[in-house]
This record gives C-alpha cells, structure tokens and sequence, in this order.
C-alpha cells in the first residue's frame, strides 16, 4: 500500500484522534489502580486488590467445587458400570460408605495435622498460631505463591511467618486483605530469611534464586569464606531479625555450587516442606523473641 | 426543552452495549480459563499466559482505539490477578492493542495469518515484560528465566486459534463492517 502524504496526514490525524486520548485514559488508570492496589501502612492491601480478592476466591472456590462434581460424576459412572450386575441397595450403601470413608480420611487427616501441631505447640509454647486453608495456588510462572483463607480479621500480618503442622517453614505473609492473605513460600525468588546451618549453627542466609525456584529448591548464600558445609546439613531459623522465630526447620542442604565468577560458592538448600502436598498451612502470628 | 433519543441512537447505544457484554464475557471466559483451569497445568513447570493474545484479536478486528481500551481492560484484570506485579500489564496491554490496531486500520489486512504473528509477537513481549525485573534489576539467572519466557509463549501459541475465531464471528465482523480511520 502506497503512503504518501495523503496517508500521513491520516496517521497523524489518527495518532491526534485516537492515540492522545488512549494515553490519557491509560495513564490515569494505572494511576488509580497502583495507588488503589498499593499496601497500606498496617500490611493490608489496597481497595482494588481486596475486591479483586474478594471476587476471585468466590470464584476459583465455585470453579474447584465444579471440578470436584466433575470428578465425581466420573467416578459414578464409572462405578455404575461396573456394578450394573449387582443390586441397587447394595450399590447406594457402596457410594454412601465411600462418602464416609472419604470425609472419615479428611476428618483423620486434619485431625493428625491439629494432634502434630498441638505437639509441635508444647514444645513452642510462646506460638500463637491461626489455621487457614489455601484456597488457590498463584498462576503466574514468576512466583511461587498461593492464597489462604484467613486475613487481617484473624490477626494475621505482613510478614508472619508460616508453617506446617510439624514445625516447618512454609514461607511468610506477602499481601493481606480482610479475610484473605497471600503467602510467599519458602523457595519464591523475594524470599530472604536468616538461618543456622549444621550442628556448629553457622549463620547464613536463604534466598530465592529463579532457576533454583523452578526445580523446588532455595539458596544458601552470605557465610564466611572459612565456612565448611557438607551436604545434608540441616537448616533452621535463626530468629535475627524478628520476621521468623528461631529453631523452625527450613531443609536441608542438598549440593554446594560455585557462582558464576567462581569467587564464591552457595548451598542448594532442598526445602523440608513439600510445597505440592500442601492443603492447610498455620501462621504464627505471635512468638517471643530469643535474642 | 424536552430531550428525546431517536430510535437511531437507541440502536446505536443498544449495538454498543451489546457490543461491550459480548467482549466482556469474552475476556472474562479466557481470563478464567487461564487462572482457575490452565493455571493447573504445568508442562515443564510452565503455565500458558494467554490473554495478550486476545488483545491483539480485538484490536486487529477493532482498530487501534477499542484495541487500546481492551488492552485496557484486559490489562487490570490480569494485574489483579496475577501475584508479583502491580501496573505492568496495565501499561503494556494498552499499547499493544493501541500499536496492533493501528497498524490493522492503516496497514494490515485481518486473516489469521497476520494475526498469528503478532498474537505470538505480543505473548512473548509479555513473558519478556514479566521477566524484565527478574533479568535486570534482581540479577537472575538468565537462561532459567528465557526458558520460562520461551515456553510460557509456546503452551500459549494454541489458544490464538479460539482467541481468533471467537472474536471473528461476533456478529457486527459477518456484516464485514470493519472499522476505518478515514
């Protein structure tokens, strides 16, 4: 296509026409929306992300319930199938004696996270900690994060830290609303945490590194050149700094790596936690501090 | 003085109307589809990130204005959505429906071909967009984040086939009342 001045003068037109106005409203609105999503001063995020919460977990619960329909739909019809010889009485106490098997193994389940934690607590006595469920797992592929159920109106902060029923670490609050919180965990590339490594208690710290986030894995960084590491050390909390308390198990050092000058070496540290089996999660939202 | 629409602007605002629930529903549906449903689905430990592909649908068929505000639109949600950013998609989407519609009024004809290469174009500008601060200000390792980028735009690649056609028989494109700048 020829684009002479005639065509010029119409690009140019369009650009005054369209592409001014266009800039405008895209400008102001991503004004509004940093100002309306930034976090508050008390953790808590901003108008526009706890409404945008508040419509998404309504939703991914209603799409996750629809999923379970669908699963179950499909394990009936298989069972159907299956059983077409045998009698209807015996079929319909078949599916209600799995339904109570299956609440009965939910019900065993949790009930053995609470009796762990509640073990976990004796030893821990200044813990003060709230239960939440995660409802949603982040879809971006940049970090590793997920929502929970519990928010500001359970007490929980920017910050807390999070773990298992059996005392290890999960990762730590990143953003908060009413009712809900999203946690950064243990292997996100924005964790930092100081830790203690080995029966000598060597201080170091635990970072989030991309590609070691990719294969479920954290960094080792910041010790002395004079530091002996063996793999298999275990790695705790150290409790400096007052984010996390000191003594919660963090994993374990899998592989000692030299950066990319050679200079300097790091620890891959395998998390204790195994991220993919994670269904409920327990913040801390208060412990004393051991200086 | 008593002020009364003609029957021709109640047409006219009811089109737009019409118009603006159909792309609404259209962007809620691949926005939900690729949080809740894709968001499952890892190959390789890479999800699909496929709504720039949408923008790039409606501004190719819409011009470079709609394009922009769908870009717009399309931008805040995935903002919202999405952990780890705040305005990017906000500021990127819009240019990128603003640049494709553009280029679709003045330049571009609007078959799939055309299409394909910028919709591809635009999913890898955006792994690239999200990257940016990883490879730049926190100094990670690169070659883990451009094969994040690299696949992320590949598990997108066929859902520019739905983004596409989807978008090309809403009914105002039969009537091949394609928009112009002149």
């Amino acid at each position: 296509m020829a684009f002479g001045k005639w065509g010029s003068a119409a690009l140019k037109k369009y650009l005054k026409q369209y592409g001014v106005r266009l800039a405008v409203i895209v400008v102001a609105a991503a004004l509004i929306v940093g100002l309306a999503t930034r976090t508050k001063d008390d953790g808590r995020s901003g108008a526009l992300s706890g409404a945008a919460s508040s419509l998404r977990i309504p939703i991914q619960g209603a799409v996750g319930s629809v999923v379970d329909w669908m699963q179950g739909i499909y394990g009936y019809v298989y069972q159907y199938d299956k059983l077409v010889a045998e009698n209807e009485s015996l079929r319909q106490q078949l599916a209600e004696a799995q339904r109570q098997v299956h609440e009965a193994a939910e019900a065993a389940e949790e009930n053995i996270r609470l009796r762990t934690l509640l073990g976990y607590l004796e030893k821990n006595t200044t813990f003060v900690t709230e239960s939440a469920m995660i409802t949603s797992w982040d879809a971006s592929n940049w970090v590793s994060a997920f929502t929970i159920s519990k928010g500001a109106d359970n007490g929980i902060e920017k910050g807390d830290c999070v773990i298992t029923e059996s005392g290890m670490l999960v990762g730590q609050i990143a953003e908060l609303g009413n009712n809900w919180a999203t946690v950064r965990t243990v292997i996100d590339v924005n964790m930092d945490a100081g830790v203690l490594v080995g029966d000598s208690s060597i201080a170091a710290m635990l970072v989030g590194d991309y590609a070691l986030m990719q294969e479920g894995k954290c960094k080792l960084s910041y010790f002395t050149e004079d530091t002996t590491l063996f793999t298999g050390d275990s790695i705790v909390t150290s409790g400096r700094g007052g984010a996390f308390p000191s003594g919660v198990v963090v994993g374990t050092v899998t592989e000692l790596r030299s950066e990319a000058g050679g200079q300097s070496f790091y620890a891959v540290v395998q998390p204790a936690v195994d991220l993919s089996l994670l269904s409920q999660v327990f913040i801390i939202k208060d412990f004393e501090v051991i200086e | 003085m008593k002020l009364q629409l003609s029957d021709l602007k109640l047409d006219e605002l009811w089109l737009r109307i019409r118009r603006g629930v159909l792309y609404m529903l259209y962007l809620l549906g691949f926005l939900l589809l690729q949080n809740v449903v894709f968001s499952h689905i890892a190959p390789l430990g890479v999800r699909a990130m496929f709504m720039p592909a949408l923008v790039v649908a409606v501004a190719l068929f819409e011009g470079g204005y709609r394009g922009g505000l769908f870009g717009l639109a399309a931008g805040i949600a995935c903002d919202l959505f999405l952990a780890g950013q705040r305005v990017l998609f906000t500021l990127t989407f819009p240019v990128m429906g603003f640049a494709v519609g553009l280029l679709a009024d003045f330049f571009l004809n609007r078959r799939f071909f055309t299409y394909a290469v910028f919709a591809v174009a635009a999913l890898f500008l955006s792994a690239f967009a999200q990257m940016f601060s990883l490879l730049f200000y926190q100094g990670q390792g690169s070659w883990a984040l451009w094969r994040t980028a690299v696949l992320q735009t590949l598990w997108s690649v066929p859902f520019i086939f739905p983004a596409y056609y989807i978008c090309r028989i809403f009914p105002w494109k039969a009537e091949g009342a394609a928009p112009s700048p002149y």
